[in-house]
């Protein structure tokens, strides 16, 4: 079926909403190779121009660092108890990796979306 | 308490039992304070109470932001899912059928309309209990600590795309299932009146025919011209009933079903033609009734006529020969 421009309302939110999980993580993990916490990690990779909700950073934090891939700690900075982040060095590895997969990928898209 | 306080005391009841609570509703905190912060220095004044609500609002609402940390279980997971409605819906016609089929063979032996209705009574208990049964199975299987997949557990990782069964000749779309329970229930209801199962009939002619006809005081009863009519219209109401039965637990028999429908109206249209070629229909031999039977009876058949003639226009329109070249892949 044709749908021309008619596409269904939200699905291209949908689609970029899935196009955009994986590479978050991504983010959160290069934003990490130095020490930061909840807050100034938002504003950098909003100013990086990746926008992240709270809902959705604070909950991804936890579960890397209970996937090992974050060390973080609690300190007081400004008069305020702030927990830090920063990545482990299993975390280091992963971030490697997944950067070469990424240009593999983009690479690869490159190619097919130019031969189209 | 302040509206922050009040805000973090909900996600905070809202988390899971096992989860570091103090350490998250802490970490979110310092990023609402932040953020309030943040935005006292952009406005340069502290903030009123309709600010910060927006703020706060903004965050979502507290049971929303507190499941974003939880690990919620699938009841049933995406993998078996097709497998619990397909269970599910092959358990639930099997046993409504049983059940119904049941009933009305049990009405017919008793001479009584209450297994009948009971049937009806025990497949709708039936069905609350399976939908509950199947589905504690299904979700005790996903829940079971197990290295194998929950598909492995119920076996279906075995399957062999050699025993596939090959796709249905006929292209006929299938029958709902709505449809043909519908139809059995008063199929089945229509054979117990034409058996007289425990007065039905009387009940039916009660309140549609004999009590106004009582009113008018006319004396009237069939004659035996009737027997034909009465015969064909019986088998063909049996057949009608067995065949919406057995689509309901098989919708795939769509055309089976409906060149069924065919037969029977044929047979009853037989029945009812030699039903009027006697006289007189009603006795007494001269009760002003015998017209109103006849023209009753002319009217029964346009409406089989019409209905056989509707069927298989949809019967030729759905021809398997006919549609072979449409439905061959490319």
């Amino acid at each position: 079926m044709e749908h021309g421009m008619d596409q269904v309302p939200g699905l291209f939110e949908n689609l970029r909403l899935e196009l955009r999980r994986g590479c978050l993580t991504l983010a959160v993990l290069a934003q990490l190779r130095s020490e930061r916490y909840g807050y100034t990690l938002r504003k950098a990779l909003e100013e990086a121009g990746l926008d992240i909700d709270e809902g959705t950073l604070y909950p991804l934090l936890r579960r890397l660092e209970s996937q090992g891939l974050l060390h973080s700690e609690w300190r007081e900075e400004n008069k305020r108890r702030k927990r830090f982040y920063r990545l482990s060095p299993a975390g280091k590895q992963i971030l490697e990796q997944l950067v070469d997969e990424l240009q593999r990928i983009n690479a690869s898209l490159e190619r097919i979306t130019s031969e189209s | 308490m302040d509206m922050l306080s009040r805000y973090l005391y909900a996600i905070g009841n809202n988390l899971p039992k096992n989860s570091a609570r103090a350490d998250i509703v802490a970490e979110i905190a310092d990023d609402l304070q932040s953020q309030m912060e943040a935005r006292e220095s952009a406005l340069g004044h502290p903030l009123t109470d309709d600010e910060e609500a927006a703020l706060i609002k903004a965050y979502g609402h507290p049971r929303v932001v507190a499941a974003r940390y939880g690990n919620v279980p699938y009841l049933i997971g995406p993998e078996s899912l097709p497998f619990y409605w397909y269970a599910l819906r092959t358990t639930l016609t099997v046993i409504i059928a049983i059940e119904l089929i049941g009933g009305t063979i049990a009405a017919i032996a008793t001479s009584s309309i209450t297994p009948y209705l009971a049937s009806m009574d025990a497949a709708w208990n039936s069905a609350i209990y399976i939908v509950g049964i199947v589905t504690a199975i299904f979700a005790i299987i996903e829940r079971v600590p197990s290295k194998k997949s929950p598909l492995e557990r119920l076996g279906i990782s075995r399957w062999d795309p050699r025993r596939l069964p090959a796709p249905p000749g006929a292209a006929m779309a299938p029958v709902s299932r709505f449809e043909s329970l519908i139809g059995f229930i008063f199929g089945a209801l229509a054979l117990l009146a034409l058996l007289d199962v425990g007065n039905v009939r009387y009940w039916f002619f009660f309140l549609f025919l004999l009590e106004p006809m009582a009113g008018m005081n006319i004396p009237a009863h069939l004659s035996a011209a009737w027997q034909p009519a009465y015969i064909a219209v019986t088998i063909s109401t049996a057949m009608i009933a067995a065949l919406d039965i057995a689509a309901f637990v098989r919708p795939s028999i769509s055309a089976i079903r409906l060149w069924t429908r065919v037969a029977a109206n044929v047979l009853s249209i037989i029945g009812i033609a030699l039903t009027l070629a006697r006289s007189p229909l009603i006795l007494p031999a001269d009760s002003p009734l015998n017209v109103a039977a006849m023209y009753a009876l002319i009217g029964a058949i346009a409406v089989l006529g019409l209905g056989t003639a509707l069927s298989l226009r949809k019967l030729l329109r759905h021809n398997p020969v006919m549609n072979a070249a449409a439905r061959s892949y490319p």
